[in-house]
């Protein structure tokens, strides 16, 4: 009996660890920090005097998103419920804070075929590199 | 204590000895379904048992359609910002065939310098594009890029490893403003992110944000974003969030559940032998 308490209770620990890691890891949405360092414009617009290259890398390095876009006019985080857009606002910035699936409509030409496509499935830029082949 | 009450004790001890064994026995089992399964179908995925090198050792950095689509990009904000945009990649391979550009119908490339062909092998594997379109380096044509930006990568690549292994990346430009690979590292693009498992992604990051970052430093204005969102055409959506959570999760809710079972049933056969 001890050996079985012992040792089923070591695997179902591990277990939780995992599934608590798991959880934690996909509840990770930087709404409320944005909201308390930003000034709001709506229930999902913020607006940051600074340009959209510093405002993305601020976020970024404070919640490290799954994934990203840069393209010319403005960034594009991708987070597991959220997606955000800073975008040029005058001399400052917009931040769009949307669910992915409305944030890939809104952008659609921005980030077609790295988070999504026919099908739901991304084409471009998903090599680890060096090239296609790997 | 009768002698058949005697020989029966041994023989109930090996039984509960079986418990442990079963237990590990399962774990072995659980283990190998749901955690070396989906590593091996991972390597399988990424190509690891296709037992050919030849495309890592000669596919280019960028296909054709994302090499097209930088080049259009980059050339929404020239006429923006005045300013020419490109981008020079060494990938440490020498063979590397380029991928014949794809571009939209609305966009007119530059013609290609005789010597990057297409249709031949690079010697030096090292790749160009420029907002006036593949191939096409933005210093050697002041006349059309008085005002230049280019992204440089110089990667090492390991022929053993069949990977890159090291890289060193920056920014050169003629403005009058500084430039340097820290202001990529300021927007997360650092040189381990562009070894890392979207290398090609960061890469084009690293090109895309250009523009970004001339307008942060005063050297142009801002690109403005898209006046009005293109909607998706039909069957074109957003992307899951990866099946690796999920396996993750089946991992974990396994565990759980083979250790409630293994306590469970070490302590039935407890009390069964206590009984």
């Amino acid at each position: 009996m001890k050996r079985g308490l012992i040792g089923g209770g070591l695997l179902a620990g591990l277990g939780a660890v995992i599934l608590v890691g798991v959880l934690v890891s996909n509840s990770t949405s930087p709404r409320s920090w944005i909201a308390g360092k930003y000034t709001k414009v709506n229930a999902t617009t913020f607006r940051a005097a600074a340009p959209p290259a510093k405002v993305a890398g601020e976020i970024a390095r404070k919640f490290k998103p799954s994934d990203r876009v840069y393209v010319p006019a403005g960034a594009f985080l991708r987070y597991p419920k959220v997606m955000i857009a800073v975008l040029p606002d005058g001399r400052g910035s917009r931040i769009s804070i949307e669910t992915p699936d409305r944030g890939y409509r809104n952008h659609h030409s921005a980030v077609s075929g790295r988070w999504g496509g026919p099908g739901g499935r991304a084409s471009l830029f998903r090599g680890g590199g060096p090239g296609e082949g790997k | 204590m009768s002698s058949t009450q005697q020989r029966k004790k041994p023989a109930q001890n090996k039984k509960k000895d079986n418990s442990g064994t079963y237990g590990c026995l399962f774990v072995i089992v659980l283990t190998a379904v749901f955690v070396v399964g989906p590593i091996l179908w991972g390597m399988y995925d990424e190509g690891v048992f296709d037992g050919s090198s030849k495309s890592s050792e000669t596919a280019p950095v960028f296909g054709g359609r994302e090499s097209g689509l930088l080049a259009e990009q980059l050339a929404e904000a020239s006429k923006v910002q005045n300013v020419c945009y490109g981008w020079e990649i060494d990938s440490g391979r020498s063979f590397v065939r380029p991928a014949a550009p794809v571009y939209s119908g609305t966009f007119t490339p530059a013609p290609v310098p005789s010597t990057d062909s297409f249709d031949d092998p690079s010697s030096d594997g090292v790749e160009l594009g420029s907002n006036l379109g593949v191939g096409v380096d933005p210093r050697k044509v002041p006349d059309r890029c008085p005002r230049w930006v280019v992204f440089t990568a110089d990667y090492y690549y390991s022929s053993i490893d069949k990977e890159w292994t090291s890289v060193s990346s920056g920014i050169k430009t003629n403005l009058d403003i500084t430039l340097t690979g820290f202001d990529l590292d300021d927007l997360g693009i650092t040189n381990q992110e562009l070894l890392g498992d979207n290398a090609n992604g960061r890469l084009a990051d690293a090109i895309g944000a250009l523009p970004m970052i001339v307008a942060e430093k005063g050297g142009a204005q801002p690109v403005p974003a898209p006046a009005a969102a293109q909607p998706p055409p039909a069957g074109d959506e957003v992307s899951g969030p990866g099946v690796g959570r999920y396996i993750f999760m089946g991992i974990a809710i396994l565990l759980i559940a083979g250790g409630l079972v293994w306590i469970i049933a070490a302590a039935v056969r407890s009390r069964g032998s206590e009984s």
